[in-house]
C-alpha cells in the first residue's frame, strides 16, 4: 500500500498539470423584499495555472458573491445564477450537484478573511487538519493509519512556514495569533492538494507586517508550487503587490481587467481613476476629491453603465446603453463607452 | 525656499502664532504615561503604554501610529480620561488635567472631544441625529430649544450633512454619514482638540477620502488641532504634521513626518514600512528593502521581561546582545527621537549612519 506521502507527490503532479478556469457572462440576482437585486452582471474571468488573479472592489461591489458564486456557496432558495464556470472547457453548472461538488473538492480550495471564525474553536489544530487530509485521503479512495495522517498534517504545517509544528497541532485557535491561524487556514486548504485557492479578503483582519508575511506565502504556493489563487480584496495595494492580473468591480460589474503592471500604470476606467486617488501614498501626496455619491441600490440599479450616476465624465450613451469591454491594448479591457473607438 | 526662512519651526502653524505665541506651552502634553491592566489569574500586569510621552502643537496634526496592541487606543483614552493611567500626567496648555474623566471640569472635558473608529457602535440606534447633538449642546453650551435646533443644523452643514438628517436614526445613514455625525457631536462642545481614534478605518477608501478632506476642513476653518491614530502610515504620511511610532506600548520613534518615513531609523519603524503594499514605483523607491520580520526569536536564556528590554528585540533583524538585558533610551536622532541602540554612538544620528543599517 502506498503512503500517503507518494500519494501526495501524485496529486502534486495532477496539480500542477495545466487547467484553465473561465467563467462567462455569470449573473447572480438575489430575490429581495425589495424586488429582484443583481448584485454580480455579467462577468466573466479567466484564471491559468500558475496565475494569481486578484479581484478588487469596494464593500458591496459583488466580489464576495461572485466567489461564492464561483465555489456554488450560494443559498439556491433565494439566489439565481445565470452563466457558464467551465474547467477545462466542461461547465461545471451543467453537471449533477454531486459531480460538481466532487469536482470543486478536488481543485478548489477557500481561505476566509476571519481565520479564528473559519476554525473550530473546541478542538485542536492537529484534530483539525487530520479530519480534512483524511477526508481528502478517503475521497481518493485510500485508507491511512493515523501514523499517516498525523505526518502528512505535520508536512502541511511546515509549508505554511509555521515553526514548531508539534506544539501548533496540539494548539487551540485561541492559542494562536491572528497570522499564524490564518497560516492554518492555508494550510487546511492546501490539505486537498487543489489546483485553485480561491481567498477572501485573507489579510484583511491582520496587521501589516504580518500581511506582508502572509503575501510571501501566496506568492510562494504560485512561483514554487505553480498553483493559481483567485485573491479578493479591497485593497489596491495588496493586488499591485502580488497579483499577476486584476480584475475592478464596481456594483457588480468588472469594468477593468489588466495585467497588474499595465493597469497601475495607466488606469482607465474613470471609476479605477478616482478610487487610485483615494488611495493615501507614503509619497505623501494630498488625497483625491473621492468619487462623488455612493453605491446605488441593487434593486434600482442605474441604467445604461451603472458608474454613470457618479461618473465625472458621463455621456449621454452611458445613460443608455451598458458598455462592452473594450480592448484598448492587448489584455487591457475596459466596459467604458470613452474607449469606443467605432 | 524662501518658505525656509521664515519658517522658524516645523511645528510652526499661523493659527497657533495668532492665538499664543511661538513660545507657548504645546496644547497637549503626555507626560511619562504609563497604563497596566490586572489580568485574571496573573500576578504581571499587562502593559499597554508604558512610560510613554508626546506633545501636540496648537494647530497641528499629531500622528500616532502602531499595529494592534502597540497601545495607540489606550494612549487616546487615557487622554480623554476613559482611563486612570498608572503613572504619568495628561497636560492641557501646561496646565495638568484631573486623571479620571470624573474629576474633571465641564470646561475641561470641552475643549477635548473624542472620535472613535466605530461610528455605528458610537452612536445610539434609538436615537436620532438631532437628540445625540442636542446632548452635548446642553451639557457643554447651554443650549435649548430653538437654539439647540439652529445650532443642530449649523452642525449637520459643518459636516455636509443635510438639516433632516436631525429627524433620522443611525440606521438609516451610511458608514460614511454616521461618522459625519460623530464628528458633528464632537464639535458640538466646541473643542480645541479632536481625539480621532481611528476615524477612517472602517471606511472604504473611496469615503475615507472625503472623510478626510471634511477633517482637513474643519481643522482649518475652526482652528483646531488633531491626535490622529491610526495604523495605516501612508495616511499619517499624508495628513500628519509629526509622528509618533508606538511598539508594544512604547514610543519607538517619533519627528517630523516627512522626514520619518523618508529615513525611518528605528528597525521597527523601517519594517513597518517596508511593508505596506504601495501603488506606485515612487513609492517603492521609499521603502526600506527588508524581508518579512518572521517569526518571533525566542529570547536567550539570562534576558530581561520584554518591558525591561527593547520590546522589538525578538523580531529584529540587527538584535544585539545589548538589546536583551537593556532597555534602550530615546535617543536624539537629527530631528526626532529614536529607541534603539543601534543610535547610541557618537555621529549615529546623521543620515548616513541610518542607511548602513
Amino acid at each position: 500500500m502506498r503512503t500517503v506521502a507518494e500519494m501526495t507527490d501524485e496529486r502534486a503532479a495532477s496539480a500542477r498539470t495545466p487547467h484553465a478556469l473561465c467563467v462567462e457572462d455569470l449573473s447572480v440576482t438575489f430575490r429581495t423584499f425589495e424586488g429582484e437585486a443583481r448584485v454580480v452582471d455579467r462577468a466573466s474571468l479567466t484564471v491559468e495555472s500558475g496565475e494569481l488573479v486578484g479581484v478588487v472592489g469596494e464593500t458591496g461591489c459583488g466580489k464576495s458573491v461572485l466567489m461564492r458564486a464561483l465555489l456554488d456557496m450560494l443559498p439556491t432558495a433565494t439566489s439565481r445564477v445565470e452563466g457558464s464556470i467551465a474547467l477545462d472547457g466542461q461547465d461545471l453548472r451543467r453537471l449533477s450537484p454531486r459531480e460538481r461538488r466532487a469536482r470543486l473538492l478536488t481543485y478548489f480550495s477557500m481561505v476566509f478573511q476571519d481565520p479564528v471564525g473559519s476554525l473550530n474553536p473546541v478542538f485542536t489544530i492537529g484534530d483539525q487538519l487530520r479530519e480534512v487530509v483524511g477526508q481528502a485521503a478517503r475521497r481518493l479512495g485510500r485508507r491511512d493509519g493515523r501514523a499517516g495522517l498525523e505526518a502528512r498534517a505535520r508536512a502541511l504545517v511546515g509549508r505554511v512556514q509555521l515553526d514548531d509544528p508539534e506544539r501548533i497541532l496540539r494548539s487551540y485557535p485561541f492559542q494562536l495569533s491572528g497570522g499564524m491561524n490564518q497560516r492554518v487556514s492555508i494550510a487546511l486548504a492546501l490539505s486537498t492538494d487543489p489546483w485553485l485557492i480561491v481567498a477572501d479578503e485573507p489579510t484583511t483582519a491582520l496587521d501589516v507586517t504580518v500581511q506582508a508575511e502572509i503575501l510571501a506565502l501566496f506568492t510562494r504556493l504560485v512561483r514554487e508550487e505553480g498553483r493559481s489563487v483567485l485573491l479578493i480584496t479591497h485593497s489596491l495595494g495588496v493586488v499591485r503587490t502580488i497579483a499577476d492580473r486584476v480584475l475592478v468591480m464596481y456594483a457588480g460589474v468588472v469594468v477593468e481587467e489588466a495585467p497588474a503592471e499595465e493597469l497601475f500604470d495607466r488606469p482607465q476606467h474613470p471609476y479605477t481613476v478616482g478610487l487610485l486617488g483615494c488611495v493615501p501614498r507614503l509619497t505623501g501626496e494630498a488625497l483625491g476629491p473621492g468619487i462623488p455619491g455612493t453605491l446605488p441600490s441593487y434593486t434600482a440599479a442605474p441604467s445604461g453603465c451603472r458608474f454613470h450616476p457618479r461618473c465625472p465624465r458621463v455621456m449621454p450613451v452611458c445613460v443608455e446603453r451598458r458598455p462592452p469591454a473594450f480592448e484598448t491594448v492587448p489584455g487591457h479591457r475596459v466596459a467604458c463607452w470613452l474607449y469606443d473607438e467605432r | 525656499m524662501s518658505a525656509e526662512v521664515w519658517a522658524p519651526a516645523s511645528g510652526y502653524h499661523p493659527a497657533g502664532v495668532l492665538r499664543e505665541g511661538v513660545a507657548a506651552a504645546p496644547l497637549l502634553e503626555v507626560r511619562g504615561l504609563s497604563q497596566h491592566f490586572r489580568v485574571p489569574g496573573s500576578r504581571e500586569p499587562k502593559r499597554a503604554v508604558e512610560d510613554a510621552s508626546l506633545e501636540l502643537r496648537r494647530g497641528e496634526i499629531l500622528g500616532v501610529v502602531g499595529e494592534s496592541g502597540s497601545g495607540k487606543s489606550t494612549v487616546a483614552r487615557a487622554v480623554v480620561g476613559l482611563y486612570r493611567p498608572t503613572a504619568g500626567v495628561v497636560l492641557l496648555d501646561g496646565a495638568p488635567l484631573p486623571p479620571g474623566e470624573g474629576e474633571r471640569s465641564r470646561g475641561q472635558k470641552r475643549r477635548l472631544q473624542m472620535v472613535f473608529q466605530n461610528p455605528a457602535a458610537a452612536l445610539n440606534p434609538r436615537r436620532t441625529i438631532g437628540d445625540a447633538l442636542a446632548l452635548p449642546l446642553r451639557i457643554h453650551r447651554g443650549l435649548g430649544g430653538a437654539d439647540a435646533q439652529r445650532e443642530i443644523v449649523r452642525l449637520l452643514s459643518l459636516v455636509e450633512l443635510p438639516a433632516e438628517y436631525a429627524g433620522r436614526h443611525p440606521l438609516a445613514l451610511s458608514g460614511g454619514q454616521r461618522q459625519r455625525v460623530v464628528i458633528a457631536r464632537a464639535l458640538a462642545a466646541g473643542p480645541d482638540l479632536l481625539i480621532l481614534d481611528e476615524p477612517t478605518s472602517a471606511l472604504d477608501v473611496s469615503v475615507q477620502a472625503k472623510v478626510i478632506d471634511l477633517l482637513l476642513g474643519l481643522k482649518a476653518q475652526l482652528g483646531l488641532s488633531y491626535l490622529f491614530i491610526t495604523h495605516d502610515i501612508s495616511l499619517v504620511r499624508t495628513i500628519a504634521d509629526r509622528v509618533v511610532v508606538l511598539y508594544q506600548g512604547r514610543v519607538q520613534e517619533s519627528g517630523d513626518t516627512p522626514s520619518v518615513i523618508a529615513a525611518p531609523r528605528h528597525p521597527y519603524t523601517r519594517l513597518l514600512i517596508s511593508a505596506v503594499p504601495v501603488l506606485t514605483a515612487a513609492e517603492e523607491a521609499l521603502q526600506p528593502r527588508m524581508a518579512p520580520a518572521g517569526p518571533a526569536r525566542v529570547a536567550p536564556p539570562g534576558a530581561c521581561a520584554a518591558h525591561e528590554r527593547c520590546a522589538f528585540a525578538p523580531r529584529c533583524p540587527h538584535a544585539m546582545d545589548r538589546c536583551w538585558h537593556e532597555l534602550p533610551r530615546l535617543y536624539q536622532a537629527q530631528s526626532g527621537l529614536v529607541r534603539c541602540f543601534l543610535y547610541d554612538a557618537p555621529g549615529s544620528g546623521s543620515p548616513s549612519g541610518a542607511s548602513t543599517i
